[in-house]
């Protein structure tokens, strides 16, 4: 073997990857050769750290205790009516999981929800007051006091709505058909933002477990709608920070 | 060394448990080294142990003497730590951002009072290496390069192919060596 070869090879031997022909060659030469055998050390050397790990197993703390722990439960699997409390306890764990779940979205609902009413409220405020003027002057129609509405929350809310992808004209056009004097708008908004950017979100149930379409929806845009959630809230401090 | 694994499994079907027991006090501190040098956390390592015999035993029918026991065995606890290091990056992924306290909390996590000082520091040299390597490049660097395990028995652990142990292999090496090399520097 040339010198040329056994430098390229060095590293395979060490890591052990070379067919044992070659590896056999390989000493051949290292005993043949100095300056190669000097160069084989080095990379020995530099692996040293590695090695050394390789050499340390970490310590199972008191094995017998983990053997027992083991050995209680597969007991308790042997027990009569054990396979249907096994399925109850994987039934358990699952619904578990579910609650979480559900927990977890039903909380950044909650969150979305208060997140936007706060400032939802202050433009509700102002909106029904003007919208209760504008009806005992008597001065507009349905169509121009949903459009007032309209300018008032679409200027409003045009920055918090721009980051969650709704625009002011799609708050609009749900409020032209929705608008009257004490109306709910927050809530409206909120359940139009969920509608429309999330369709298979706002069609999960809460109340019944979830089915596998619904656990499926939740694992497709449950992280997508916690993130929209975070940028919300983010903005939402900015402009009451303001 | 007494009865072979692969005869004792047989016995387990036939729901023996002495013969569970002997496999378990064989196998678990491996597996538990196993489980450790991926996870590089004590406690979750012997959950991991515990599980995944659990599971075993649940399955044992399944088994099927082809296999070494090892490999079936080493499976099951690199597929529960899969679980365990995908669940906790889920975890930290949305709870890290709400703000550095828990940032804090799961570093305070990291550092189990309860974990042997032994541990500890063999998890923090670990750690050093495997750092930032993916989940893939880990895994195989654990199987491979600490636990000894050949390429194909990495390969039938992990469910790739051996090329992909061993495309997987030279990235994590590339990029422990380089760290190696840097610590040679300091």
């Amino acid at each position: 073997m040339r010198c040329n070869s056994a430098r390229r090879l060095m590293l395979l031997y060490r890591e052990g990857e070379l067919p044992p022909a070659r590896a056999a060659a390989l000493t051949e030469h290292y005993a043949s050769c100095a300056a190669c055998a000097r160069s084989a050390q080095l990379i020995v050397g530099e692996f040293a750290p590695l090695d050394a790990l390789r050499r340390r197993l970490p310590v199972l703390d008191n094995p017998r205790a983990v053997t027992m722990k083991i050995m209680r439960g597969i007991e308790a699997t042997l027990r009569p009516g054990a396979p249907f409390e096994l399925w109850g306890r994987r039934i358990d764990r699952l619904l578990s999981l579910a609650r979480f779940t559900i927990g977890a979205a039903a909380a950044a609902m909650v969150l979305l929800y208060m997140s936007l009413s706060y400032n939802d409220a202050l433009t509700v405020a102002s909106l029904e007051r003007r919208l209760t003027d504008r009806q005992r002057d008597d001065s507009g129609t349905a169509e121009q006091l949903a459009r007032e509405a309209t300018n008032l929350l679409g200027s409003r809310n045009a920055g918090t709505y721009a980051e969650s992808g709704i625009r002011p004209g799609d708050v609009g056009r749900v409020l032209e058909h929705l608008v009257r004097p004490g109306q709910q708008f927050a809530r409206v908004t909120v359940e139009d933002f969920l509608l429309r950017k999330y369709p298979g979100l706002a069609s999960v149930t809460l109340q019944d477990g979830l089915d596998d379409r619904e656990r499926a929806v939740l694992a497709d845009e449950g992280e997508r709608f916690l993130k929209d959630l975070e940028k919300l809230i983010r903005k939402e401090k900015g402009i009451h920070e303001r | 060394m007494g009865e072979p694994t692969e005869a004792l499994m047989d016995r387990c079907k036939r729901a023996d448990k002495e013969a569970f027991r002997e496999i378990v006090e064989r196998h678990q501190e491996y597996a538990f080294a196993l489980a450790f040098r991926i996870l590089c956390e004590g406690e979750e390592a012997k959950d991991v142990v515990q599980e995944s015999f659990m599971r075993v035993w649940i399955h044992r029918a399944d088994y099927r003497a082809e296999m070494k026991f090892t490999t079936w065995l080493y499976r099951i606890v690199v597929n529960l730590c899969y679980d365990l290091l995908r669940a906790k990056q889920r975890r930290e992924r949305i709870f890290l951002r709400a703000g550095e306290n828990m940032g804090a909390l799961v570093e305070a996590d990291r550092h189990d009072p309860e974990e042997l000082e032994e541990n500890r520091d063999l998890a923090e040299r670990i750690r050093r290496f495997a750092k930032g390597l993916p989940e893939r490049q880990r895994i195989v660097f654990a199987l491979r390069d600490l636990q000894d395990q050949t390429v194909e028995e990495v390969a039938a652990i992990v469910g790739i192919s051996a090329s992909a142990v061993r495309a997987n292999l030279c990235y994590a090496r590339a990029a422990i060596r380089m760290k190696l090399q840097e610590q040679k520097k300091e």
